[in-house]
This record gives structure tokens, sequence and C-alpha cells, in this order.
């Protein structure tokens, strides 16, 4: 009785001091909507893929060993040769061996850590696939593509070589697949997962089984595009259809790529689940029994979130931010092709599985718990969970859907889907959308990539491989992520939204299923763009001022160039007036004495000449607005090229009160802000920073002596 | 006589701890605001919502700003110390006997203060030592539990503040010794024995928390704004009285012994 009075007593006080936090609800009841039948959405909503891009077909038949965290299954793989070369062996990503030591190409470069994680210690921190055996079932125009439970007598055994780095594999051929010839092969797989890290691996009975089966790399004119698993690279991929079996654990709750078109009645505590996904280039699948599972629908498109009971307070949250990044991107960059989205929640103690995109599937990452004092300082952000769902989802766009080559140029879709993130933000959100808050200062989408701007997008251009980009520099996130957007924000901004909306989506409609390059895009953008946009019909000297599309894409995505325009002089002096020696009608000197006047600022308006020095200090050029304030409250604005180093506006008869360089903030790109707006001479507004700085810790000296004083 | 009627009979005391924290607060930040606008020279920031994002520019540009920030809000924080206990003495003998008035009775505060001051400091140092046992007692009571260890902490904090405000009330208003941890030990142990002692002081000492909580609260919500530079003065004066009524507490108890 004591203990229980105790124990009540404990709580009531908890309670009491906290209330919001210690007496949260328990979670929402589970909501379940009906699988869809088909993988794709209706023709006449998505429109129609395009012939000939499906290269490569996966049966996958695979077991769960919950306990050991072991996945064993074989993989068929129906390929075809879509070059005019015989291909004489077949290459193969074994993503998971990048885990499997230290000395392996991702180890080495991340040294045991990912995004901010540590990979853990002792047993279980590895992961490998090993190809146990591989079979030749069939070559020719038209190749087999059977149910995993038949087996071909008649095939012929292939040996898989791994590579110098484990993470890629080749199978030699007896016989070269010729051009448009089909080949099937089937490979018995075993992976062994590694406790959570980097995206994929298990923790407790959770399972994150990413980057599990050996997958065919991408067949060029020129060779295999198959890269080396490394630190920054992702994965490109062929479409294919992906008929996905699945042996688990009876309680597992599954999320998976795709849709459940059957599920077997358990058996000896074990059930058997199949799934179909179509117009894929991976699969990946999620299984715990912990999940909670919510279900809603946008349209015809079923969203599936998988949530742990802890976590399921949040799912209205992240539905929110999942139903408006799909209102956004289906309208900017063409319908979402596909019947599902399944959102996968990792519990916390699986961060490192947190934030990855597959194929209709990703993972999302917790919303910040924020402890009631600081909620009372009016705390609120969208960046940690909200927008982690944003993000992952508009990869189903740039790499699901137009499957840029990633490792060769990861910014077509690290850095366009970051782009088209805050655009998803503000289309959600309202223009420049705040997306954390303490008290009344915001933070918007734009200060976001700022920030980065000026820390870490000057050592690496954005166009370059994934592999080239070293842990040590801390650039890949500022350059890829961040720079790149603000590439597309501040080009967006130059050539109008309207216009730069519809060239862009003319580029996703060209290019859905074809896995474009940035070649393509620039080409796309530059064609439907114009190679030059007029941005002002009158420039300082009269004369237009036009944006460069190319020269801009050039310097923006294959140089270090940075845009840094500054004002460093604002002064009021004299204007040139007739005092001096003059020849007269007759053509003798005479000399004209000026009118006594007071000097500098005293100088009424009409004797003086405002003048600015506008310094472009960055090696970027681009075009950029100024204006001009003078005293009485004029203002002028005027374009100037941004081609020199720096140019002289004069103002006769005016005085400056002050200059604002890019005044409506076009010029995302350019990190460094401070310096963009000066005051004129003898003008005594306030910096704006100063006194709202030394109000603030005034008030904190106050908080600090109340608390602690006397 | 309460101890609220005695802060009330010695308003110039009270305005005169205001004005001193007042000052105190506007001369530290003036380092800040002169920091802040030499490395802004002519430039000017306009939008006044986004001061984070111009103040995360400015960091970068200019690191040693930050450690203005620092050195001026350690500063406070020692000086807030430091005055509580130089005055402490002379805020105690006025509170126990206020009938003087004029120089005579700043004489006595100056001399009250400075006299006592090495033994004030003394169970200043037992409260500190006194603090930290009991935040492992409160740990070790309140088990695993965050929020049941932070009540017991603030349960045991304000006992500790009660006991040394009494000790220091006994030393300057009785003429105890003060310097031996038994007669520490015997003010704790009075405070044990007087419940209402220890609500009483632990009530104020928490308003006067909950004070500069809301302080911090308005300061955050109106950043660099002046309806939250005045509302913070003003409650940083409450919290003024708030302490002196903590401290006539312990006089009114030290006068009934």
């Amino acid at each position: 009785m004591l203990a229980v009075g105790s124990r009540l007593l404990r709580r009531a006080a908890a309670c009491a001091l906290v209330g919001a936090v210690a007496c949260e609800p328990g979670p929402p009841p589970e909501r379940r909507v009906a699988e869809p039948v088909d993988p794709l959405r209706p023709l006449d909503v998505r429109g129609p893929i395009p012939a000939g891009i499906k290269l490569a077909d996966y049966v996958l038949d695979a077991s769960l060993d919950a306990e050991k965290h072991t996945v064993t299954g074989t993989a068929r793989i129906t390929w075809r040769n879509s070059t005019r070369a015989p291909v004489d062996a077949l290459v193969l990503h074994l993503y998971m061996n990048g885990f499997r030591a230290e000395d392996t190409a991702w180890m080495a470069e991340a040294r045991g850590s990912h995004r901010g994680a540590r990979q853990d210690k002792g047993e279980g921190k590895w992961g490998y696939i090993d190809v146990r055996a591989a079979r030749l079932l069939a070559q020719g125009p038209s190749a087999d593509f059977k149910a995993p439970e038949q087996r071909d007598a008649a095939a012929t055994p292939l040996t898989l070589v791994e590579g110098a780095d484990p993470s890629l594999g080749s199978l030699a051929l007896p016989r070269p697949v010729g051009p448009d010839e089909t080949i099937t092969v089937e490979l018995d797989f075993f992976t062994q997962l590694p406790r959570v890290f980097a995206r994929t691996g298990y923790d407790g009975e959770f399972h994150m089984v990413g980057q599990w089966y050996p997958k065919l790399a991408v067949r060029h004119e020129g060779g295999w595009q198959a890269h080396v698993f490394t630190l920054h690279s992702e994965f490109y991929a062929d479409f294919g259809d992906y008929d996905v079996h699945l042996d688990v654990p009876e309680d597992m709750v599954v999320g998976a790529s795709g849709v459940l078109v059957e599920e077997r009645p358990p058996e000896g505590g074990r059930k058997r689940l199949r799934y179909r996904a179509d117009t894929v280039h991976d699969f990946a699948w999620a299984a715990s029994p912990d999940f909670l599972e919510y279900g809603d629908t946008w349209r015809d498109v079923r969203i599936r979130q998988l949530v742990p009971r802890a976590l399921a307070g949040d799912v209205q949250r992240h539905l929110d931010a999942q139903v408006a990044a799909l209102e956004s991107m289906d309208a900017r960059f063409g319908p979402y092709p596909w019947s599902t989205i399944t959102i996968v929640h990792p519990p916390e103690s699986a961060g490192g599985a947190q934030g990855m995109e597959y194929p209709t599937f990703f993972t999302t990452s917790d919303i910040l718990r924020v402890p009631l004092p600081l909620r009372l300082l009016g705390i609120h952000e969208l960046l940690t969970g909200e927008f982690t769902t944003i993000h992952e989802f508009g990869h189903q766009y740039f790499q699901g859907l137009l499957a840029s080559d990633e490792a060769t140029q990861p910014w077509l879709d690290e850095g366009i889907n970051s782009f088209s993130n805050t655009l998803a933000l503000d289309d959600w959100l309202g223009d420049d959308a705040t997306i954390a808050r303490i008290g009344n200062q915001r933070v918007s989408t734009i200060d976001m990539i700022r920030v980065a701007l000026q820390t870490a997008a000057e050592l690496d251009p954005v166009d370059r491989r994934a592999e080239d980009y070293r842990d040590f520099t801390g650039t890949f996130g500022g350059t890829v992520y961040r720079k790149t957007a603000a590439v597309f924000h501040t080009l967006r901004a130059l050539v109008g939204p309207e216009k730069f909306d519809r060239a862009f989506r003319i580029y996703c409609d060209t290019w859905r299923f074809r896995h474009p390059t940035g070649a393509d895009l620039r080409a796309a953008l530059l064609r439907e763009i114009g190679p030059k946009v007029r941005i002002s019909d009158t420039g300082p000297d009269g004369q237009p001022v036009d944006l460069d599309v190319a020269d801009y894409l050039a310097q923006a995505i294959e140089t270090t160039a940075s845009v840094d325009f500054a004002v460093t002089r604002v002064a009021n002096r004299r204007a040139v007036g007739d005092a001096g020696w003059r020849r007269g009608q007759d053509g003798a000197l005479a000399l004209i004495e000026p009118e006594p006047a007071p000097e500098g600022e005293e100088l009424g308006d009409e004797a003086s000449e405002g003048f600015a020095l506008i310094v472009r200090e960055g090696e970027f050029r681009v075009p950029v607005e100024i204006e001009f304030a003078f005293k009485g409250g004029a203002r002028e604005r005027l374009w100037w090229d941004g081609q020199a180093r720096y140019r002289v506006f004069t103002f006769p008869g005016k005085k400056l009160a002050g200059v604002a360089i890019d005044p409506d903030d076009k010029l995302l790109l350019e990190g460094e802000r401070l310096d963009n707006r000066v005051r004129g001479p003898g003008q005594r507004t306030p910096d704006g920073l100063s006194d709202p700085v030394a109000r603030f810790h005034e008030a904190m000296d106050l908080a600090v002596l109340g608390g602690l004083g006397l | 006589m309460n101890a609220l009627r005695r802060v009330l009979r010695v308003p110039g005391l009270w305005l005169g701890l205001c004005a001193l924290q007042l000052g105190l607060a506007w001369g530290l930040a003036q380092p800040v605001a002169g920091a802040v606008r030499a490395a802004m020279g002519g430039r000017v920031w306009t939008d006044p919502h986004r001061l984070i994002a111009a103040l995360a520019e400015l960091l970068v540009q200019n690191p040693a700003i930050l450690t203005v920030f620092v050195a001026a809000a350690i500063t406070s924080g020692l000086l807030g110390a430091a005055i509580a206990l130089l005055v402490r003495g002379g805020v105690l003998l006025r509170l126990g006997d206020a009938s003087d008035r004029g120089t005579r009775a700043w004489a006595e505060f100056g001399r009250a203060s400075l006299g006592n001051l090495p033994v004030l400091a003394l169970i200043g140092l037992y409260g500190l030592v006194l603090r930290v046992v009991l935040s492992f007692v409160a740990n070790a009571l309140a088990g695993a539990h965050a929020l049941v260890e932070l009540v017991v902490l603030v349960l045991l904090l304000t006992f500790a503040t009660c006991a040394g405000d009494l000790a220091a009330a006994r030393r300057v208003l009785r003429g105890e010794r003060g310097v031996h941890p038994r007669e520490y030990l015997r003010a704790c142990a009075d405070v044990a024995r007087s419940p209402r002692l220890w609500l009483a002081s632990g009530a104020l000492t928490l308003a006067r928390w909950a004070i500069a909580g809301a302080i911090v609260v308005i300061a955050v919500h109106g950043s660099g704004e002046a309806w939250a530079s005045w509302s913070a003065r003003g409650l940083a004066c409450v919290a003024v009285f708030l302490a002196l009524w903590r401290v006539a507490v312990a006089v009114e108890a030290s006068r009934r012994d």
C-alpha cells in the first residue's frame, strides 16, 4: 500500500511539475487502409512509362533470421543488354560489403562514423554479403522469369569474383550477351546485417534491410557504370520490376517498397509475404514486432506509416508534411507515379537508420522533443522530423523517378532535392517559410541554406563525383545539398519563378525514368529559359542588363567561385561646378569664382553628388540589383551586370542616405549578407543589431542577477 | 513585526539595490553593444526577426565577439554573487532594525557589510557544501525519475537557502560567531524543525526563481524590443523585493529565537 501510495505521489508530483511532458497521451489508435492492387497509379494519372526503360527485373526470395540478424535468399535477375556491344561479364554491387572490414573503401573514408554517429563496437558491428552460388538460368532473345520455387536443373554454374573492394563483384559469362539479348542469372546470397549504422542494420528486433541483395550495375555504351561503395556515394541502377518473397517471423510488421500482393497464413511461427514493385530500381524493407501502423490516403496514393509506440504521437505531423510534399511536388515536377509510399520511423535507438530513401519507401527521423521549459521560450521547429519527411519523399522524384547517377553527380539528387524541399515548404507554409522559431526570432529556409554556404561551399565545385568529396573537408553537405539548392533558387529568382518553373517541369517530364545527367538538366534549362535573359532594360549606363544562363550555370556548378558583393564606400561630395577660368563669348578667359557654400554634409542637395562604390568581392559574375536611398526619402533601384570588379555609382544633385545590394534577397548564392546594406555618411540610424543584442544581454544579466544575487 | 512589514519599512534599501542591479546589468551590456557596433561598422541589418542569421554571420566573421558575450555573462554572474555577499551584512542589519536613518544608517550599513564579510563568506561556503551534498541526496532519493529528482532538489535547495539566511541573521543581529560548522548545522536543524519557516522562505525563493525564468522568457519572446527590456527591468525590481522579503523572514525567525 505504501509503495503504491509512494508511486502515486511520485507520478502526481511529476505530472504537476511538467504535466504536458509526463502525462502525454498514449498513441492514437492504429488505422489501416486497403493495400493498393497495382503498384502504379492509373495510367491516366501517372502518364505512360517510356518503352524499353526496364532493363533489370528481380525476383528476390529471402528469409530473415531475426535472432542472428541475417537474410538468406536467392536473387534471380533478368537483364537485357540495351547497348550496341556484347557483354561478357555482369558486374554486381555488393553494397553490404562496404561494412565488412576496416579497410573497405567505405569504412576507410568514414573511419567508423557516419552523419556524426559512431559505429557500434563489439559483436555485430560488421555487415557483409556473401554470394555463395551463382547460376546461369537462361540466355536469349527473351529470358525466363520464373517463380523462385521453380529451380532449373539445367542451370550453368557461374563464379562470382569480388573486386579489389568487396562492394563490387563480377560474374564471367560462358557466352557474351549480345545487343538486345536477355540473360537470367540466379545468385544464392547470405547477408549479415550490422548493428544499425549508416542507413541499414538491426537494433534489437528492429531490422532495416537496405542494400541487402546483389544488385546489377548499369551498362552504358562505354562499359559498366559500377561504383565502389564509398562514404558519400549512393546508388544508381536500371529500372525494372521487383517480385519479392519475404519469409519473416510471424509477429513482424513489415514495410517494404511496392505493394503487398500476397500473405500466406502463418506456419510454424513464420509468415510468407509477397511484394511487387513496378518500374523501380531498388527494393528495401523494414520489419519490427513493435511497429504500429497508420494508413492514410492522398488522392489515390496510399500513405503507410510504421511507427514504434514511443513515437506514435508524431504521426499526424509527419502525415501533414508528407501530404504537403505530395501536393507540392506532384504539381511542380509531374505526377507521382506509384500508388504507395511507406514511411518507416526507426526507433530512437536506431538513429543510424533514419533519413534514407528507397523507391516508394523511406525512413524518417524523430521530431525533436522540446522540454516544457524550452517550449515556454517559444521554440518550434520543423527541421528534425517534418523536414526529413519532406526531404526523403523528395528523393522519390530525383532519386526514384528521374534516377540520375548519384555516385557520379550526387548534386542531381541531393542538391536538386534540397531545392525542391524549400519550394515544398514555401508552398506549404508561405514564401520564405519559417522552419525554426525561438521567441520572436525565426530561421527560414533561406537562412538554413545561406549559413551552410559561408562555411563549406568554396572548396569543392558542385559537379564532382561523390567519391571525390573527402570527409575531412566537411564540404559534401554544404556543397552538394545547400549550394546546389542556392544555385537553382538564385537562377529562379533572377529569371522569374514562372519561367524557371515551366523549364524545370519540362526537364522533369522529359527525363522521367531516363537517368538524366547534369548536362541534360543544363541543356533543358538553356533551351526553355533561353541563353540570355533580360534582367533589366536600363542598367546604370542606360544599356540593358542580361543574364547569360550558360555562363551562370558553368560558374555555379563547375567552379568554386562565390557570389559576394559589398558596399565598400558611400559618400556625398561637392558636385562639379563651373568655377575657374573659362572662355567667354569673346574668346577671352574670365575667372568665375564659386559662391561661398558649406562643406560636406552641410551642402545642399543640388550642390552635392552622392556616390557609392560597389565591389564584387567574389569571383562569381552575376547581375545584381542595388537600391540607393537618398536624403529626403527618395529611393532608386538599378541593376548592375556584375561583370567588372567594381562599379562607382554617382548621383549629381542628390545626397545618399544609404545603399542596399540585392534588396529583395534574390541572390541566395551570396553567403555573406551583412556588408550588403550600408548607411550613408552622417546617418544616425541604428545598425539594427547592436541595440537588440545589448537589450537581450541586459535582460539575461538581470535574470542571472535576480536568480543568483542576494 | 512580520517580515513583509520589515521590507516595506526600508524602501530606500530596496530602491538602492534595484538601482545597483539595473545599473550593473546595463553596464555589462554596454561592452557587448560596443563590440557588435564596432564589428558592424556602417553596415545595417533591417530584419528585426532574423537576428539569428545576422549574428551567425557576424560571429563567423568576428569570432572574438563571442568572447565578449561570454565574458560579460560570466562577469554578471560573479558580480551578482559578490555584491550579494558584500551587502548581505548591511541588508540584514537594516531589515533587523530600520529605525536609524540618514548618514548614520549608511555608515552602519557599511560597517555591518564589511565587518561581517569574512564570516558571511564562510557561511556561504558551508551553504555551497550543503547544496552539493543535498544534490547527491536528491539523486539518491528520487531514483531514476528525473522529474522527481528535480522536485526533491528544489525542496532541498530552498532548505539550504533558508538555513544560510538564518545562520547569517544570527551572526549579524545576535552576534553569534558563525564560524564553526556546528553553528551552521544548528541553523539547519532549526529550519528542519520549523516547516513554516522553510515553507515561507522556500516559497519566496521559488517566486524569485520564477521571476528570473520569466525574465528569460520575456527576453527571448521580445528579443531586442524595448518593451521586453522595460519588462525585464520591472521584474528584476520585483525579484529584489522578494529577495529582501526572504531575508526578512530569516531575520524575523532569528528575533524569535
